[in-house]
């Protein structure tokens, strides 16, 4: 037997990972530019204002992700031998392929990951600007219509012909980047895999959840993943060869994940003092974007090392290479020149970087769902005590259009904790008999309680000054009401 | 007539084909059916495909016409090594009894003349595994002999070492006589007859098909020359043998011309200090095969194909066969699997194709599924092309 090449690499979640032979491959692509922008992007954005352990990198997920993989792989390679024929097997290049997909998968993320995507690029903005961003990163508009920003540009990066990566891809052989590339977005040669990189229980979740927990400390992420990867097999669904978990074994793992997933959301995620700072960041981006329409070239040169922020908050659409700068640090260093001076070049922009700086958050009112569809309070007098109380740095009166701009903002985001599509769905599988059905799991009697079951979150941000004033406003037009 | 394979594995009748090889004796007959021949008729050893009996499937023969000669004595040499079988190195078995034994190996696909390498993946599988093979007769103290592409063959994701009708043990070689084995990748030393053949001359023979392999050229054959292949007599050939070989006595030539020939730039940077060690002029300066396989497992193992099955069985049974067409199908109509056959990576795709030339050969296959596999290879030889 010939002695294989071991990297090892110590990891909070995993403890010591092994990758041998082919898999060392992931550790050799760490070394380029696109994955080394990953250290500078916060896996939980902006959580580390609440949690002060959540400082972890998309860097750490990545690498932990692609070891997952790994090992659900290995399983893999088990399960298939028993009754599959040998064409669907996942051999070692597949299983080398699923890693590297695995490690590429949040390649696109931009600073602060998702607060960059939900409130910076927005969705209405990215919609209409779709396009643009496919043709830049040399993908094909067909293709990219169910795509999010980061997946755009994530793969994109995988194809760009002048990136480290690509070309490290190429050395192995042509078709890798491709085939990453339909890994991660349907068409791979051996289509079941995909499932284990996007679905209810994938290695990306199995990843995030055990290592969010560990970093903020709390202890609702857990689960077993031993048992999870012991359990992990194939079936068949509607004639389609699907992973799934063995039904007589994986259920109580299985609840225990979902449970995990959710509690984590209401926890961390959905936290309303992470959700006031990623609010407070779009409200920011708000008053950038409407900057940058007026004053484009004023921003460009008060800003010049931050241009990449300008031209996106402008509308426009940025190359690979000017995406490979964005990252936190740039983000933080954008905030604190911006409040440096509170007049220029806008003392709402400076005030709310201030804000952001200090940790002078927003305060969230929770309101009762039944609320959360009606419009913003036009209560006079909550505007009026907020023009009272808040004002810029620079003592300048705010108008009120100014206020309920900038200075209020609604928050209501239903998750669900199941997924309701085939092709992202989690499965069950009958391994008592022959034929192997896979079950979705959330059509199980037993789980059915879990695909109803969504976080529900309705709650209205004002700033400090003004929350004791606001309840006391909103509670008396409930009970007026 | 032939008719379609059922279900179950079984089959109709079949058409016969008459024999068209008078020539082979009833022995041959006894063991194999079908042949067909696939070297110069009149020669010594006779090399035919053919159908082996007891398992029903097509296999590389080969045997010594005279059957008087006691053909051990050539079996000893060259099949001892291989009797201790090794995963890199052709599958072989000896059947029949004396003195007509007969030589019967696993059709391998060879690499052809042609062959070009796609990326580290393939090239590093290949040195690694080859540099095993010769590492095993090194053990064995046996020199190959006649390494070249052609003698490389690859079967399902696993490069394998072909053809040791050269091969003989270290201290049978005579340096005076020896002309064994091709001229475009001897080495420099037998070329000039300064020393004889050794291990250190395979390792060299085998950096010259990477490099031809790479490159389309072999170290000291110029562009344009016209290369003497194996089986030709004739005297131009001589001539550029003469010429080869004063190239590999040339100091001067071998410093300027082959050291810093463009065609390296075609060798990929990572793979080329590693080419040039085997490729040496001095036998003594050139790294072992032990030395190529540590080298590929330490510095190249993101690209090193481990982790295989098993040596796989010789032939798969045809419930195995079966389900891999069941799956094919199934694919093609777009349901379970879909192979995006374009998009595969290079090993795999020849690996596929392996398949698919293997349910070819199963004798009862209906005409509808042969149609159907000769659409799925051409899908993917035409994915082949850059």
């Amino acid at each position: 037997m010939s002695k294989r090449r071991l990297e090892r690499v110590q990891d909070a979640v995993h403890g010591l990972m092994k990758f041998r032979g082919m898999e060392t491959a992931v550790i050799r692509l760490l070394e380029t530019r696109e994955l080394q922008r990953l250290r500078r992007i916060s896996q939980l954005g902006l959580a580390s204002l609440v949690y002060p352990g959540a400082e972890h990198s998309r860097h750490a997920h990545s690498l932990g992700t692609a070891y997952l993989a790994i090992r659900f792989g290995r399983q893999l390679q088990d399960a298939a031998v028993e009754f599959l024929p040998p064409l669907m097997h996942p051999g070692p290049v597949e299983i080398r392929d699923l890693a590297i997909a695995a490690l590429c998968h949040d390649l696109g993320h931009g600073p602060f990951s998702h607060t960059w995507e939900d409130q910076c690029i927005g969705k209405r903005d990215f919609d209409s600007k779709r396009d643009q961003w496919a043709e830049q990163f040399g993908m094909n508009s067909e293709d990219c219509k169910e795509l999010k920003w980061h997946e755009i540009v994530g793969r994109g990066l995988l194809l760009w012909p002048g990136g480290d990566l690509h070309n490290r891809l190429k050395e192995h052989d042509e078709s890798m980047p491709r085939r990453i590339q339909a890994l991660l977005g349907g068409g791979y040669h051996v289509p079941y895999l995909s499932r284990l990189l996007s679905s209810d229980i994938d290695v990306d979740r199995g990843d995030f959840l055990l290592r969010d927990a560990i970093q903020c400390g709390v202890s609702y992420g857990r689960y077993d993943l031993e048992w999870l990867l012991s359990c992990v097999t194939l079936g068949y669904y509607n004639d389609n060869v699907v992973i799934g978990f063995d039904l007589s074994k994986s259920r109580r793992v299985i609840e225990e994940f979902a449970l995990a997933h959710r509690a984590h959301y209401e926890t961390v995620y959905f936290h309303h003092t992470v959700k006031s700072a990623e609010l407070m960041l779009g409200l920011f981006f708000k008053r950038l974007k409407w900057l940058a329409r007026e004053r484009r070239e004023d921003l460009e040169r008060r800003f010049p090392r931050h241009a990449s922020i300008i031209t996106i908050a402008a509308g426009d659409v940025l190359g690979p290479e000017q995406v490979l700068e964005l990252d936190d640090v740039l983000l933080w260093s954008f905030l604190s020149e911006v409040a440096k001076t509170p007049r220029e070049p806008d003392d709402i922009l400076c005030d709310l970087a201030w804000r952001l700086l200090q940790r002078n958050l927003f305060k969230a009112i929770e309101l009762p769902r039944a609320e959360s569809s009606l419009p913003l309070p036009t209560n006079e007098m909550l505007v009026e005590q907020g023009l009272r109380l808040v004002s810029p740095r620079t003592g300048r009166k705010l108008t009120r259009e100014e206020f309920r701009e900038y200075y209020l903002c609604p928050f209501n985001q239903d998750r669900d904790i199941l997924s309701t599509k085939d092709h992202d769905c989690g499965f069950f599988i009958d391994t008592t008999r022959p034929d192997r059905p896979a079950i979705m799991i959330q059509r199980d009697r037993e789980f059915r309680a879990l695909r109803t079951m969504s976080i529900t979150t309705s709650r209205i941000y004002v700033p400090r000054e003004v929350r004791d004033e606001a309840k006391k406003i909103l509670s008396s037009r409930r009970t007026a009401e | 007539m032939t008719i379609g394979l059922a279900e179950n594995g079984s089959a109709g009748e079949t058409a016969t084909q008459d024999c068209e090889c008078p020539e082979l004796s009833r022995d041959f007959y006894l063991h194999f059916e079908k042949p067909t021949p696939l070297s110069h008729r009149g020669k010594q050893k006779q090399v035919y495909r053919a159908i082996w009996k007891p398992i029903q499937r097509e296999v590389i023969v080969k045997y010594h016409k005279d059957e008087n000669r006691t053909a051990l004595t050539e079996l000893e040499m060259v099949a001892h090594p291989l009797s201790l079988s090794h995963p890199n190195v052709v599958e072989t078995y000896v059947v029949g009894s004396a003195p007509q034994v007969f030589l019967v190996e696993r059709e391998v696909t060879p690499l052809h003349n042609g062959w070009v390498l796609h990326g580290m993946d393939e090239a590093v599988t290949l040195l690694c595994h080859i540099a095993r093979a010769l590492s095993f007769l090194q053990r064995k103290s046996y020199i190959h002999a006649d390494i070249k592409p052609e003698n490389l063959g690859l079967d399902r994701e696993r490069f394998i070492l072909m053809d040791f009708g050269v091969c003989k043990k270290l201290d049978k070689f005579d340096p005076a006589r020896d002309e064994a084995g091709t001229v475009r990748t001897r080495a420099p030393e037998v070329l000039a007859k300064s020393s004889p053949r050794s291990h250190q001359s395979d390792l060299w023979s085998l950096g010259a098909s990477m490099f031809r392999l790479f490159t389309q050229r072999f170290p000291l054959v110029l562009d344009g020359e016209e290369v003497p292949l194996d089986k030709e007599d004739h005297a131009a050939s001589d001539r550029v043998r003469e010429m080869i070989r004063q190239r590999a006595k040339d100091e001067n030539l071998w410093r300027t011309d082959f050291w810093r020939h463009d065609c390296w730039s075609k060798v990929p940077p990572r793979l080329e200090p590693l080419i040039r060690k085997m490729l040496a002029r001095d036998p003594g300066e050139r790294i072992d095969s032990e030395g190529v396989v540590r080298y590929c497992e330490e510095e190249f193992a993101p690209y090193l194909l481990e982790d295989l099955p098993a040596a796989p069985v010789m032939l798969a049974s045809q419930k195995e066969m079966l389900s891999v067409l069941r799956a094919l199908r199934a694919g093609k109509a777009g349901v379970g699997f879909k192979p995006n056959l374009r998009n595969l990576p290079l090993l795999t795709r020849q690996r596929h194709a392996q398949w698919l030339s293997e349910l070819l050969l199963l004798n009862h296959l209906s005409a509808d599924n042969r149609t159907f596999i000769q659409q799925q290879l051409q899908e993917l030889k035409e994915g082949q092309q850059p």
